[in-house]
């Protein structure tokens, strides 16, 4: 890695980010913080990561229905660490989760291509076509005319798509198996490689706000997850 | 090309011939070993090449004839402008010590086998050369290559090359490897163009040659044998061409991206169709899969898109102790699996039972007292005189074993009761056979009492134990030399 900018010296060190921190959050915020990026780790709590609303506002000592002071709380603390971090809430499943920004290098190793891919897909279906949910059929039939075994392909990728929590299972009253992109999901990929993916596709350049907004991306910022 | 290649390893090859042409191998041996602190350090190794070169070049007759050591070294310093640390005595000494030079009065003369020997020293190193500046994928092509090349200079000739063929396919089979994992890489550095061309090149290359000489086998009477090898060298080849030119696409393809005009509406079914694209293994399409474009933003074409490669949960892992670590380390380092077979108990082993008649009972347990009277009573010294004697008269006997001394006399009197009683000796009356005259003149502390003015002597009669004789170890020197 070059050293020509000065942000590429700090993407290796995020947790410098963190001295700022102090400068706008109280130390009960700052302590809430800590708290939802530990619990963020599937690691430490498996299945269910992250805090849920509840128990943050319990920490941020805050009247359990301030939706403000909540709303505030994300606002503040992804305004100082955005480039490094991402607060995120996640309404349907009722979690904070603190995203890290990765380069594009290490992101090469957290993910199959296929995945990749097939998180893709769910992306552009719910959050493009504006459906609540992918059927598994759907994917079976958007891929599953080429190679073999394609089912068993697909189960091992989603898999790792829901270990990451990336997708979760859809309850829905025809019982059949579906799928839901959840806040973690929809925005893992970073605006450059949709850009770069939409190029490739159209195989011409495209402005970042045209792609951005395909996506349905502009209206993301700052308040995460409203 | 027929079957019988000439090989070291053949059946058909006359037995003379076979040592003589291993014999060269043993000079080779020779002068590598004598000269070795001149083979150990790569700068020292330069040195005689350059020497070995000197001497070869004249010997093609590119240079004037070489007179001696002296002659040599002046050589060297004009030529390469630095004097030698060799000792250029020595070095024509081994070299003719094992036939590779001839030094007569007025000139060194190569031999065949000197020429052959350096060539192939020579050969060797340029060949390392060659090698090792090439970059790790294209190195296992360069090497195919050389298969080939060497397939070519042997196989062809009639003289076996040694498996290159096989040699040919494994060294594609690890290029193709290499650029796999490579890959991703390659298309992430920018500058890497001028890098994937060479490989691309290589590898069309080597496809057109390595059908040539799938060819030629095909057409060989043994051909059966060769077919699964045959299969694989042209699967591996359609693979590499394959993931080589795909590389070269994807990256031009990337390259060329960046020229195109900016469009401003997006095509929804364009995006689908290349999510379903990117599901798939692409070796051959210039459309990148999701990895593939990872490595493109790598290149940082607009700025900070290294930066932007995606937003992943902040993963911690459960915290694992430096103890556990250190431990784990330590066992892994130190694991050595047991191959030792599962060791039988020793079964203890029974001596087989004896039987004795009573008389032998009789002889051992008298053996064995007499052991621990002996253990006892000093008896060694009357012992040896009775064995040098067959009889000694009592007074002499206790004067020799003894001394003049008194205690020393009564110890002496005490082994010959002892030898009495353990029956290996008796006392009779009777005249001493040898009388020693010392004895009478002796001033001695004692005197034998003798009753009634009787002499008496001691006769051996039983067994005197003989001192153990020293090994003399019983084999001949049995060296017949066979000459």
């Amino acid at each position: 890695m070059s050293l020509e900018e000065p942000e590429s010296l700090h993407s290796n060190l995020p947790l410098g980010a963190m001295e700022r921190l102090s400068a706008v959050l109280s130390p009960d915020e700052e302590y809430a913080f800590v708290q939802i990026m530990f619990s963020s780790s599937a690691a430490v709590r498996s299945g269910s990561f992250g805090l849920s609303r509840r128990e943050v506002m319990k920490i941020l000592k805050l009247e359990q229905g301030d939706e403000q002071g909540f709303a505030s709380f994300v606002k503040r603390v992804n305004q100082s660490v955005a480039r490094y971090y991402r607060l995120i809430y996640d309404e349907r499943r009722d979690r904070a989760v603190v995203l890290i920004h990765v380069p594009a290098r290490q992101a090469r190793e957290l993910m199959s291509s296929e995945s990749l891919a097939l998180l893709m897909f769910i992306f552009y279906h719910q959050e493009v076509l504006q459906n609540d949910y992918t059927l598994f059929t759907q994917l079976l039939e958007a891929f599953g005319h080429e190679s073999l075994d394609v089912r068993r392909k697909i189960l091992a990728n989603l898999d790792t798509l829901i270990k990451l929590g990336a997708v979760s299972r859809y309850e829905n009253p025809s019982n059949e198996e579906a799928y839901a992109l959840t806040a973690i999901g929809a925005r893992l990929f970073s605006d450059s490689y949709l850009k770069r993916f939409a190029e490739f596709s159209h195989s011409q350049q495209l402005n970042m706000d045209d792609v951005l907004k395909f996506y349905k991306r502009y209206n993301l910022e700052a308040g995460e997850g409203y | 090309m027929d079957g019988a290649l000439i090989s070291i390893f053949g059946g058909g090859v006359p037995e003379h011939l076979r040592k003589e042409s291993l014999r060269d191998l043993v000079k080779l041996a020779g002068v590598l070993t004598e000269l070795r602190e001149y083979f150990e350090e790569p700068l020292k190794v330069l040195e005689i090449l350059k020497m070995l070169n000197l001497i070869q070049q004249e010997a093609l007759g590119l240079d004037e004839p070489l007179e001696d050591a002296d002659a040599l070294f002046y050589r060297f310093r004009n030529r390469y402008g630095y004097e030698p640390g060799i000792p250029m005595e020595r070095l024509l000494n081994v070299l003719q010590k094992y036939n590779w030079i001839i030094r007569s009065k007025r000139r060194l003369t190569m031999m065949d086998v000197g020429k052959r020997m350096m060539d192939m020293l020579i050969r060797l190193a340029n060949d390392s050369l060659a090698y090792y500046m090439q970059d790790d994928v294209a190195r296992s092509l360069f090497q195919a290559r050389r298969d080939a090349d060497l397939s070519e200079a042997y196989d062809d000739k009639g003289i076996s090359g040694g498996n290159r063929l096989a040699s040919m396919i494994r060294n594609c089979l690890d290029a193709v490897d290499k650029l796999k994992e490579r890959q991703l890489e390659l298309l992430a550095d920018r500058n890497a163009l001028p890098q994937i061309r060479i490989i691309v090149d290589l590898m069309q290359e080597l496809n057109a040659r390595m059908n040539e000489r799938l060819d030629k086998f095909t057409t060989f009477e043994e051909g059966a044998s060769f077919a699964p090898l045959l299969k694989k060298g042209t699967e591996i080849m359609f693979e590499g061409t394959q993931v080589s030119l795909g590389t070269l696409n994807k990256f031009l393809g990337f390259a060329h991206l960046q020229q195109t005009e900016v469009r401003s509406e997006i095509s929804p079914q364009a995006i689908r169709q290349f999510i379903i694209r990117s599901f798939y293994k692409t070796a051959d399409s210039e459309l990148p899969n999701a990895h593939e474009i990872l490595s493109f933003l790598e290149q940082d074409r607009s700025p900070g898109e290294r930066l932007d490669g995606m937003w992943v949960p902040v993963q911690f892992a459960s915290p694992v102790s430096n103890l556990q670590l250190a431990d784990t380390v330590s066992y892994l380092e130190s694991y050595v699996p047991s191959t030792e077979p599962i060791r039988e108990r020793l079964e203890p082993e029974y001596a087989e039972t004896e039987e004795w008649t009573e008389e032998e009972l009789g002889t051992h347990l008298a053996q064995i007292e007499w052991q621990l009277t002996k253990a006892r009573i000093r008896t060694d010294e009357a012992e040896r005189i009775l064995r040098e004697r067959e009889s000694v008269g009592l007074e002499q006997l206790v004067l020799e074993a003894g001394s003049e001394r008194w205690s020393d006399a009564l110890n002496a009197l005490l082994a010959v009761s002892a030898l009495v009683g353990g029956q290996r000796a008796v006392i009779e009356r009777g005249e001493d056979p040898a009388p020693d005259l010392r004895a009478g003149g002796a001033q001695t502390e004692w005197q034998l009492v003798n009753e009634g003015g009787d002499q008496h002597v001691v006769r051996r009669t039983g067994e005197l134990a003989q001192q153990p004789a020293a090994g003399g170890d019983g084999t001949a020197v049995r060296g017949a030399q066979s000459r």
